[in-house]
This record gives C-alpha cells, sequence and structure tokens, in this order.
C-alpha cells in the first residue's frame, strides 16, 4: 500500500469511523470476552459480560471461531430489529478482536435500491412469462411492452447466443445428460436475458434470440443488450476467473447488433408471442457461426452507442483473413 | 445449551425471510420487502427433550446487485437452500449455491425447500423435477409459508440431519 503522510492517514481514519460508533471486544484464545471498550451501550453490549464466551452474548459468533491467519468481515448484520452493523474478526495470536460499526445508513439506502431493482426484476420475469411461456387462462392481456402490440417499427439490440460448442466439447457425454445440462444452462440464459430486460424471440436447437429495447428498462437498446452479454459471459463463465461454473459445459457464443425491426405481439391458442422481423435480426443470425465461445461479437455501431459500459470490455485480436470481420469488435470481457 | 447455525440461501423473493419468520413468530406479510445483508434471528426448538438453539441466518437473495458472500457461511451447521416453486429460474441459483456452500462449510446437511405450495396453480416445477433433486441425493420438502404448511416439520427434518451428524 501506499505510505500516507500521518495527518491523511488520521484524517482518513476519523472520516471512516465518523458516525459509525465504533466498539471492540477482546477474546481470549477460549473466545472469552477479557475486555472491550468504544461505544458498546450503542451495540447493546453495556455492562459488557467481561468472563463469558462471546458466542452467549452475541449469537452470531456461533461457529465463527477460531479463525485461521485471515480476518472476516461479516458485511450488514441485523442481530435485532434496530441494529444494522459490520463485524470484523481480526486474529491475533490464537485471540482475537471484533470490531463492530453501524451500518443503519448504508443499509438504508442499498435496500431502497435494492429493493426497486428486484420489484423491476419481478414484473419482468411474470411478463417475460406471459409473454414466451404461461398461457393464461383467460386469453391474451397484452402485457406492458413499449411499442403497440399490433405491430410497430422499433429501433430494437438483437442479442443471439448459441451454445454449440458445448456439444462438441462434451462429445463423451451421454446424449440425454448433454440436453439436460444444455437445457439447464439455456433456462439461466433465458432467466438472465429477462432479468435485463430482454424479451425471448426464438429458441431453436443450441441458439437463442433476444431482443432489447421493447421492455421498460434503463439505457438504450445497445446499452442494455451488451451489458445482458456482459452478465451472461460472467455468469456462465465466459469472462476469465468467474466464479460461477456453467455447469461444465463451455460459455456461448454471442453477437450483439442493432437496427430497427418489425414487432408485434401474437396470440397463439392462449399464450403471447414475440414476432419480429428486421436486419438486426438477419445480421446475428449470419453472425453468429462466426462468433467464438465465451466472447461477444458486436457491429461498430452498436458498440459505440453502449456508453460507460465500453471500459469493461477489450477488442480480442480477431484473426484478420475475413475483411468483413475486421468492421466487427470480438469482445473479451476485462473487468467482470 | 446446544446451538446451530442454520443458514437460509437462496434467489431473490423466494421466501427465506418470509419461512423465518412463520417459524419464528407465526407471522405471514404479502409485502415483498428485500432483505439486505443478513437477519439473525434465534428460535430454541426440542430434540428428544433436550432444547436446541436454532441461530437463523436469513441471508439476502441472490440476484444481479448482491452474490452471497461465502464469508456469512462460516460455521453453518446446517443450510436450507429455498426455491420458489412457481419460478423455475430459481431451482438452477439453488444448485449453484450448493456448490458454492459446499466448497466453503463442506458435507453439512442441506435441505432443498421448495416454496410457495399454496400457489399450486402458478408452479413451473412439478414432481417430476424435484424428484430429480432428490434423486441426486438431495433432501427436497414442500413448503408454504403464507399458510404454514410443513414449515415447523422443515426445520425439524434439519434439525434431524443436523444432530445426526455428530
Ligand atoms: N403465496 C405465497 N407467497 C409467499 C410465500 N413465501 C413468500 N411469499 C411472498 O414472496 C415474496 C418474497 O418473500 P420473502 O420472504 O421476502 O423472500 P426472500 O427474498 O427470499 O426473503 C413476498 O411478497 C412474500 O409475501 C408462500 O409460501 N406463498
Ligand atoms: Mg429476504
Amino acid at each position: 500500500m501506499t505510505e500516507l503522510p500521518p495527518v491523511i492517514g488520521d484524517y482518513l481514519c476519523r472520516r471512516a469511523l465518523a458516525n459509525r460508533r465504533p466498539a471492540y471486544l477482546r477474546l481470549d484464545h477460549d473466545g472469552i470476552i477479557r475486555d472491550g471498550g468504544g461505544d458498546l451501550a450503542f451495540h447493546a453490549l453495556s455492562p459488557l459480560a467481561v468472563g463469558r464466551p462471546v458466542s452467549t452474548v452475541l449469537d452470531y459468533m456461533e461457529g465463527l471461531l477460531p479463525l485461521d491467519a485471515h480476518t472476516c468481515h461479516l458485511g450488514c448484520l441485523q442481530p435485532q430489529a434496530d441494529l444494522c452493523i459490520d463485524v470484523h474478526i481480526i486474529p491475533e495470536h490464537k485471540t482475537h478482536w471484533i470490531l463492530l460499526l453501524d451500518t443503519r445508513e448504508e443499509e438504508r439506502q442499498r435496500r431502497a435500491m435494492q429493493q426497486k431493482a428486484n420489484e423491476l426484476a419481478l414484473v419482468r420475469e411474470s411478463q417475460a412469462r406471459a409473454l414466451s411461456f404461461k398461457p393464461s387462462a383467460t386469453g391474451p392481456e397484452w402485457p406492458h411492452v413499449n411499442f403497440a402490440p399490433r405491430g410497430d417499427r422499433r429501433e430494437v439490440a438483437v442479442l443471439a447466443a448459441d451454445l454449440r460448442t458445448a456439444l462438441e466439447a462434451e462429445a463423451e457425454a451421454s446424449p440425454v445428460d448433454l440436453i439436460r445440462q444444455l437445457a439447464a444452462m439455456q433456462r439461466r440464459m433465458i432467466a438472465g436475458l429477462h432479468a435485463d430486460a430482454g424479451l425471448v424471440h426464438s429458441q431453436a436447437g443450441t441458439t437463442l434470440v433476444a431482443l432489447f429495447g421493447l421492455l421498460p428498462a434503463q439505457g438504450g437498446p445497445s446499452e442494455q443488450a451488451l451489458a445482458a452479454a456482459f452478465n451472461l459471459q460472467r455468469r456462465l463463465g465466459g469472462a476469465e476467473g468467474a466464479g460461477v461454473s456453467s455447469g461444465g459445459l463451455t460459455p456461448p457464443a454471442l453477437v450483439v447488433t442493432t437496427g430497427t425491426a418489425l414487432v408485434a405481439l401474437e396470440s397463439v391458442s392462449t399464450a403471447v408471442h414475440l414476432l419480429a422481423l428486421g436486419p438486426p435480426l438477419q445480421a446475428a443470425s449470419q453472425l453468429l457461426p462466426t462468433a467464438l465461445p465465451g466472447r461477444i461479437l458486436t457491429d461498430a455501431n452498436t458498440f459505440g452507442a453502449a456508453g460507460p459500459l465500453q471500459a469493461h470490455f477489450e477488442p480480442f485480436a480477431a484473426d484478420q483473413e475475413t475483411p468483413a470481420r475486421t468492421r466487427y469488435h470480438d469482445l473479451r470481457i476485462t473487468r467482470p | 445449551m446446544i446451538k446451530k447455525k442454520v443458514c437460509m440461501l437462496g434467489a431473490f423473493a423466494v421466501g427465506k425471510t418470509s419461512l423465518v419468520r412463520q417459524f419464528v413468530h407465526s407471522i405471514f406479510s404479502e409485502k415483498y420487502q428485500t432483505t439486505v445483508g443478513v437477519k439473525i434471528d434465534k428460535k430454541t426448538v426440542e430434540r428428544e427433550g433436550e432444547p436446541v438453539d436454532l441461530i437463523l441466518w436469513d441471508i439476502h437473495g441472490e440476484d444481479a446487485f448482491q452474490t452471497v458472500r461465502t464469508s456469512y457461511l462460516r460455521g453453518a451447521a446446517g443450510i436450507l437452500i429455498v426455491v420458489d416453486g412457481t419460478r423455475r429460474a430459481t431451482l438452477d441459483t439453488a444448485f449453484d449455491l450448493r456448490q458454492r456452500a459446499l466448497e466453503t462449510v463442506g458435507a453439512v446437511p442441506v435441505v432443498f425447500v421448495f416454496n410457495k405450495s399454496d400457489l399450486a396453480a402458478e408452479w413451473e416445477l412439478d414432481d417430476a423435477a424435484i424428484a430429480r433433486v432428490h434423486q441426486e441425493g438431495i433432501a427436497t420438502v414442500k413448503t408454504s409459508a403464507k399458510t404454514g404448511s410443513a414449515v415447523a416439520e422443515t426445520f425439524e427434518m434439519l434439525v434431524q440431519a443436523m444432530m445426526g451428524n455428530q
């Protein structure tokens, strides 16, 4: 870490602790409270139960000790209705220090944002279900889309995904297992696309096509689609160092492109389907066979409209054989 | 006094908080209130005449913004992974979380809880899907945090499995 002058260090320390009501406990090697200090009253620890095992005083300490060499950070614990705290456990020669900080304000802010995001995600999920899967008993009630359900011409972004290489790589697996894995991965992709405000237009074999710009969401269609592509690769293991497994399958090849399309909703028996037609859909399906697994192939216009998201991508050195390819960005995620 | 840390895991809005509230306070609310961080609750149950304190960690849901930090799982003696029967994708999230939990805390008892059984008409998961989970050697149960159906039994089942481990 950079060495800071004491005056700056002290300032940062004071800033970080302002309104945080810090309190600490010192435990012996048996997890017995030896002493403590700071704002113990705020943390409902006053008078301090010196001599008692910490897990009988703080329920959430059950099972946590002893730590090996590393500190342990537990963010935003709510041990009772009116408390929200950060707990840091710091080991020192087989004894432990516990640092408690008030995070009610942070929790309040995060909760407000999270609440909106989750509610929106639930609405989108149910809309998407109404659109492509779930027949409604009463016949089509058009879900809330931002185009005329009977037919409209819209700027959309198309995201096409292909899992074909998953089949090649897993040639030894039994067909049943493979199909199951593929289906599970496609379900996860569809759930991800819905969560990112995409509407699934078609699913055939190993490919999946979704449209962006048709459900209420923030940002333009390009931005939404590239964000969704980014999230897919990150979640399905396309990004380097991604923590989530893709169930053993190789990640999808993705194409994102934009343009004007004709869109409409159509009810077939009792289910509602999205119909779409136009150059971006055609372009996406033509480009898809040239896209590589784990990466995102997109055109200069779409990428140019991606705003701050651009910083997360890096053009991947594409082979220069086909001149047409040079007009496209072959993207690799750099900062998951 | 025996104490056991139990973690509730699952996608967002599957009913983790509702299950704990039903189990501990016997109340249910239709209103959805997102959990940020972890709500800690406690309930004493009896097992063979002995009281057992369950320390319940109601952990925030897995969603686009928050991935579950594995530090929360430290010291867990049992894990309930909640699935929303009306949202099929929450089962995939459940498998992901189970994998991560096993890597963090090792082979502690895990139960897959298929919640919202009162909304039968909206279910996207059929009995065959649940049977397949069972075939993988994972304990399964169907609950409703709304009606209270099988809620206490679910925690009992986990206690059995946790104590059997000793
Ligand atoms: N009908 C029904 N709704 C439920 C049930 N469990 C939870 N809910 C509702 O589902 C939403 C999310 O529940 P919550 O417990 O906050 O989910 P969490 O995010 O997993 O903690 C709330 O609106 C609850 O009222 C259930 O068993 N049946
Ligand atoms: Mg909750």
